[in-house]
């Protein structure tokens, strides 16, 4: 086929497809080869094709985080903008891990490489994954940025593929799992290859010389989709909040959502001060983590591209923990900005079910929660009787994660232990026994977290874990809130029970690492989600339903 | 053993039971086709006596029957298995319904996820605990065990799961807890323990697979005793295999042991089938490529042997969404199933764009030219406006279609992407196939495989209607499209060798491997590997174990299976061992060379009965003699502003060396093959025929 100056819509679809199925293969070369377990069971990475301009023109369905969203082509444009005078040539590969250019926070890496296209630039591939480790406290317990671990700076990894040693070994250098940064960070470059590679027979095959007018046709398509939907609402001022637990006090997040014609704009004026400890999340994810609740609500499966964000502006006044000053810490910004979509979805509640579809929205989420276990293990723990775990002698620093129950919507219960608004899985028992000397003794569903609703929340859950090691270990909580603060029910549905950290049954500080002596016990419950409806209008037979399985075991609200 | 000449495959599917009967001696083929029946094992059994009477021959004379059924995928969809009773280790009942926590479609906060098959009061924990390294660390309180399995004797419960944690390290508790089973609900009740059902890490997908065992053992045994006492009736003798999702055949002793072996047992025989195709005509990398009314299968067999996986999904609450469904950690043939089909619905999109599947019309209402009220243009709609379709010819002849049918609905969508409706059709059907030709270059790219080095092999309705363009689309030169194309998995049965997997999870680095230990789980493997292939009438000569590890680089999540050396493993092997490793990832991934630490996490072993030297099936077609194959011409249209006149050839009256040049259609009573303009087509001395496809530029 030739190049038309305006593209047919089967044309267009059969390319689009193609370039998306490209994305597909280079986000499987990252999954089925990165050292990171956040990567590999927890899939936190995501890649996508830009056009020449930097604009997203090809992302995954399926993988792609919903919180990603714009992330990697904002990140693109300021890398290409820093280097607008060193032109990047063919087999170039810049990296950065800077969290007020990417996603967030230092361990989240990104690679970028041009396509080129004989001569010409036509796209570029990019792709970001949370990486294993880049040194610095992996805790909020950080004052600035700079105790977080390495800053890496838009600098040149490969030059005309040609890796640049001494980058690598900088990086290498500054990890604690030197081998397996190497090696997540080859992943990554190796997705970036393949991308290049599949996209330019891609343009032999349908005889393309670039992908321009493809890509002008989907952003207009994208965005006239987007404009259209916006329309649709009302024009007004809609306002949510949602408190975070913070560190020591509480923090709000303000959104007022300005529907204005075919667009949008969401300011966060009224947002508590940035903290001096490492929840602060820097603009770009903030960002991705405004626009994907309007999606969902509003364009749920659309296709995304750049055109889709072009009609939504995100405002945040600088020095608010959801547009912080450099070099505030941000390590663990999910813990705050995890609530964003809460507060967009409660602002536009009050649009069900006219103008937004009643499960296109749902109640405050228990979230995904994190900590991890570092310790050293010189001998094997007198417990095991065995061969005891197969790591002998060597550091260790285990992450897990898990997640509460999903906040209801206006059409469906919330689900049991789901990841929202991230999608990350859990770290099976068996491979935690495997990598470091605890045992749990459960990890269960916890009956009455559920907000109650005409639709219920979804139920969280509570691991229990002893140390089984002979000396003491570190415990150091990562992502999780909704301690204090309980996520919220929407249209008059319940809380959902409260999260909570323990050791040996006493409450112990969500942010700060604790030593665990051996023996002795730590307890972390998940919050569940927050209901949808009045509970008196809850259908008869599911409430006995959920009696019957011990989902609730009182019919009034949730434990305290 | 019975010393019958005939060896019969029967296969039972939605709508038609068909059997495939061989004599071993001279390897000639007859088939029967029945209607399914309510009861299964009634059209199976009258599926044989069907081949048995073309053959002229009777139950006396069969060596062996060996049998495909989709009756546990059908249970777990359709949720009418047993009740089921799961004991876990305290504070873990919950684990099958919490499952791995992601979401399928992060875009829609009301997606479902499947209920658990074994209800929360039904789910009980009891004290005991064992370590990963297997030190006993709780003792199991068999007091406690007793007093649940007393309760669920009056709660009806018709099937207990069990599923410790590193069960896998130390079955003692699970072995005790069996035990206690059948002391308190009888000797015979059924049980299923996670260390014999998968004996591998990883909690949630070793019970979950566990439970799923449980669920459908009553069912499966109850079947399997009525086809046996069946066919016995009518005077059978020889021994009864079922085909395993694996692609082996086992007794239905074993099979009613592990009924969760047989969740792909349908779709595997078709894999195997084009695996023993392509040994006759010595293709080494073949794309098995079959196409229904809802869903393209495609399998990739390398070096004859179809490529297998060590997990999936079965009944998923979005048919195409990877987490959607309940995970089963057992070896099946890697099928990919893609969500086009012929009955594949297009529709324009919010963006304007034209979208194909994977929504379908199914068998009813059906493509708008079915005249069954309709109104969906499909795929098979386009085929009809392209031309490749004919309206007297579909199904044989047995369906005619409706052309106006099939242009009012093709219209409607014409008008809203304001094109002709040509050029609608020939878009769907461009969609379709490019939507065919993304999933396997994807699947292809994550087996490490170029598809330029394989060839196509198409069957099922759908399959050779769309083969050549996914040749062309993924550079492949060649597309087989094989005879007896309908009996294709009945053919695939005859073709699979007795044959089981075991597994157990020892997780250990290289350097610090206890090959005792291994030595020690690899005897016990064997020995019962032994004892299945002697009661599946295997002699020791043609037994033969082949291993292989679950392998990964320390710190990794993904493993990979790595073949490994036969035997006299031990430290001085590891080299051996690493190097087999390295090598299988750089074929899979590329990459700079590495030389960090490896784990292996599962040691793996594939017991089966080698191949018998028996006559080669005869499945070429034999042509009616003298007859023109050209039995008309049609208009058909490949796209921009040429239309041609293509031959229309009867399949049936094609002989061994005949050869044309495209466009060309060979019609079948099951499918038409889609030749295009520039390919050309041949019939091989099996009477396949194989179409040489031009490659795109750049190939």
């Amino acid at each position: 086929m030739s190049q038309q100056q305006k593209i047919d819509p089967i044309t267009l679809e059969i390319v689009w497809r193609r370039f998306t199925s490209i994305v597909d293969e280079a986000e499987a070369v990252i999954a089925h080869t990165s050292f990171s377990s956040t990567v590999g069971e927890a899939s936190d990475f995501s890649a996508v094709i830009l056009d020449a301009k930097g604009r997203l023109f090809a992302q995954t369905a399926s993988s792609a985080l919903g919180g990603f969203v714009g992330v990697l082509p904002r990140a693109a444009r300021t890398v290409l903008e820093i280097f607008r005078d060193r032109p990047l040539k063919p087999g170039d590969v810049v990296v950065t891990n800077d969290p007020w250019i990417c996603a967030g926070h230092l361990p989240d890496m990104m690679m970028l490489r041009p396509i080129f296209y004989g001569s010409r630039v036509v796209g570029y591939a990019a792709n970001i994954a949370h990486l294993s480790d880049v040194g610095g406290r992996v805790s909020a317990e950080a004052t600035d940025v700079f105790q977080e671990g390495l800053q890496i700076p838009p600098s040149f990894l490969y030059q005309e593929d040609r890796l640049n040693h001494d980058v690598m070994n900088f990086i290498k250098r500054n990890s604690r799992t030197p081998k397996q940064i190497e090696g997540d960070i080859q992943a990554q470059v190796a997705a970036c290859r393949a991308a290049e590679q599949r996209s330019l027979e891609a343009l032999q095959e349908y005889r393309l010389t670039d992908l321009e007018d493809f890509s002008d046709a989907i952003q207009s398509r994208t965005e006239a989709a987007m404009r259209s939907a916006i329309r649709e609402i009302p024009d007004g001022d809609y306002k949510g909040e949602v408190w975070s637990d913070g560190i020591d006090e509480s923090l709000r997040i303000s959104v007022n959502i300005q529907v204005r014609g075919d667009e949008i704009l969401v300011d966060y004026t009224g947002t508590s001060a940035q903290v001096n400890r490492g929840i602060n999340c820097p603009f770009n994810l903030t960002y991705a983590e405004t626009v994907y609740p309007l999606l969902c609500a509003i364009v749920p499966n659309l296709p995304v591209a750049e055109g889709s964000l072009v009609p939504i502006k995100v405002t945040a006044p600088l020095g608010t923990v959801v547009n912080p000053r450099y070099p505030a810490p941000v390590m663990i910004r999910v813990a705050v900005i995890h609530n964003a979509h809460a507060a967009i979805f409660r602002a536009l509640s009050g649009l069900v079910p006219k103008y937004i579809a009643p499960t296109a929205i749902a109640a405050h989420s228990g979230g995904v929660w994190a900590f991890r276990f570092a310790g050293t293990y010189r001998e094997v723990p007198s417990a095991y009787k065995g061969a005891g775990l197969p790591q002998e002698s060597e550091q260790y620093m285990q992450m897990y994660l898990f997640n509460g129950g999903v906040g209801a919507s206006g059409g469906s219960d919330g689900a049991t232990a789901k990841s929202v608004p991230a999608n990350v899985g859990n770290v099976p028992i068996e491979v935690m026994e495997a990598r470091c000397p605890i045992l749990f003794e459960r990890k269960e569903l916890i009956p009455d977290s559920c907000g109650v609703g005409e639709y219920r929340g979804g139920l969280g859950q509570r691991v229990v874990i002893r140390n089984l090691a002979d000396e003491p270990i570190e415990f150091i909580p990562g992502a999780g809130d909704r301690i204090k603060n309980k996520p919220f029910g929407l249209a008059g549905g319940g809380e959902g029970s409260r999260g909570g950290i323990y050791i040996d049954g006493t409450p112990v500080h969500p942010r700060k690492t604790h030593i665990l002596q051996p023996n002795h016990v730590v307890e972390v419950c998940v919050p569940g989600g927050g209901g949808f409806g009045r509970p008196e209008d809850r259908d008869a037979l599911r409430l006995a339903e959920d009696e019957r399985l011990g989902y609730v075991t009182r019919r009034s609200a949730p434990q305290p | 053993m019975a010393s019958g000449q005939y060896r019969v495959g029967f296969d039972i599917g939605g709508t038609f039971t068909d059997a495939v009967l061989t004599d071993v001696k001279s390897g000639a083929v007859w088939t029967a086709k029945v209607l399914t029946t309510v009861e299964p094992e009634e059209g199976a059994i009258a599926s044989v006596a069907a081949a048995l009477e073309k053959a002229g021959a009777d139950m006396a004379d069969l060596e062996a029957l060996v049998h495909g059924t989709t009756l546990v995928s059908n249970a777990l969809i359709a949720r009418h298995g047993a009740v089921v009773g799961l004991l876990t280790t305290e504070g873990f009942t919950d684990v099958l319904e919490i499952g791995r926590e992601l979401r399928y479609n992060t875009y829609d906060n009301s997606a479902p996820f499947p209920e658990p098959l074994v209800s929360r009061p039904l789910r009980r924990g009891v004290r005991e605990r064992i370590l990963v390294d297997g030190t006993e660390y709780q003792e199991l309180d068999e007091e406690q065990v007793r007093r649940v399995l007393r309760e669920w004797k009056d709660a009806g419960v018709k099937a207990v799961a069990v599923a410790y944690l590193h069960s896998y390290r130390n079955a003692k508790h699970e072995q005790r807890t069996q035990d206690l089973v059948w002391e308190v609900l009888g000797a015979q009740f059924p049980v299923s323990i996670s260390s014999e059902v998968a004996a591998e890490f990883r909690e949630y997908e070793r019970t979950s697979t566990t439970a799923i065992n449980a669920y459908v053992q009553p069912l499966v045994a109850e079947y399997q005793e009525a086809l046996v006492a069946g066919l016995q009736e009518l005077g059978n003798r020889a021994p009864l295999y079922v085909m395993l999702s694996s692609g082996g055949v086992a007794t239905t002793d074993v099979t009613s042991r592990f009924p969760v072996r047989l969740v792909e047992s349908g779709p595997a025989a078709g894999a195997l089938a084009a695996a023993y195709y392509g040994r006759m005509l010595g293709e080494r990398n073949l794309i098995s490529f079959d196409v229904g009314g809802t869903t393209a299968k495609a399998c990739l067999i390398k070096d004859f042997t179809p490529l297998r996986r060590n997990q999936f999904e079965v009944a998923r609450m979005s048919r195409f969404m990877q987490h959607s469904g309940i995970p089963v950690r057992s070896p099946s043939i890697d099928m990919l199933e893609i969500g086009a089909g012929g009955g594949s619905i297009a529709a324009v999109d919010k963006l304007g764009l034209l979208k194909v599947g994977p929504e379908s019309a199914e068998a009813n209402p059906g493509p708008a030219c079915y005249g069954r009220g309709g109104t969906d243009p499909t795929v098979t709609d386009a085929h009809l406006l392209l031309g490749y379709l004919s309206e007297d010819s579909f199904a044989g002849g047995s369906i005619r279609l409706d052309k106006g049918a099939a242009s009012a609905a093709m219209g409607a969508l014409a008008e809203k992407l304001r094109v002709g409706v040509l050029e609608a059709a020939w878009g769907v059907y461009q969609i379709a196939t490019e939507n065919m030709a993304a999933a396997v270059r994807v699947h292809l790219a994550e087996k490490g495989q170029d598809p330029r080095n394989c060839s196509l092999f198409a069957f099922g309705g759908g399959g050779p209607l769309h083969a050549t363009q996914v040749a062309q689309k993924l550079r492949i030169g060649k597309v087989i499209c094989p005879s007896r194309a309908g009996v294709m998995s009945a053919v695939g049965l005859l073709m699979a060798p007795p044959a089981f997997d075991f597994a157990k999870t020892y997780i250990s680095k290289l350097g610090s491997v206890d090959w005792a230990e291994v030595d020690r789980m690899y005897d016990e493997m064997q020995r019962e590997g032994e004892q299945m292939l002697v009661a599946a009438g295997v002699p020791a000569e043609r037994m033969e174990f082949v291993r292989s590890a679950d392998m990964r680089f320390v710190g990794q999540m993904h493993e990979i299976t790595v073949p490994i050396a036969g035997s006299d493993l031990g430290a001085e092997a590891e080299r051996g061992v690493y190097d087999a490793f390295t090598k299988r990832y750089g074929e899979l991934y590329g990459g700079e060379e590495r030389s960090d630490p490896a784990e292996v996490l599962t040691w793996r072993l594939l017991a089966r009965g080698a191949e018998t030297q028996e006559a080669a099936l005869q499945v070429g077609s034999s042509a009616e003699d003298g007859a023109d194959p050209v039995i008309g011409r049609r208009e058909v249209y490949f796209g921009g502003n040429s239309r041609f006149t293509a031959a229309v050839y009867d399949r049936y009256r094609l002989r061994p060396g005949f050869s044309a040049q495209g466009p060309a259609l060979v019609e079948e009573n099951e499918t038409t093959l889609v030749i295009g303009p520039d390919d050309s087509f041949e019939v091989d001395r099996f009477g396949n025929v194989v179409v040489t496809v031009r490659r795109a530029e750049g190939g």
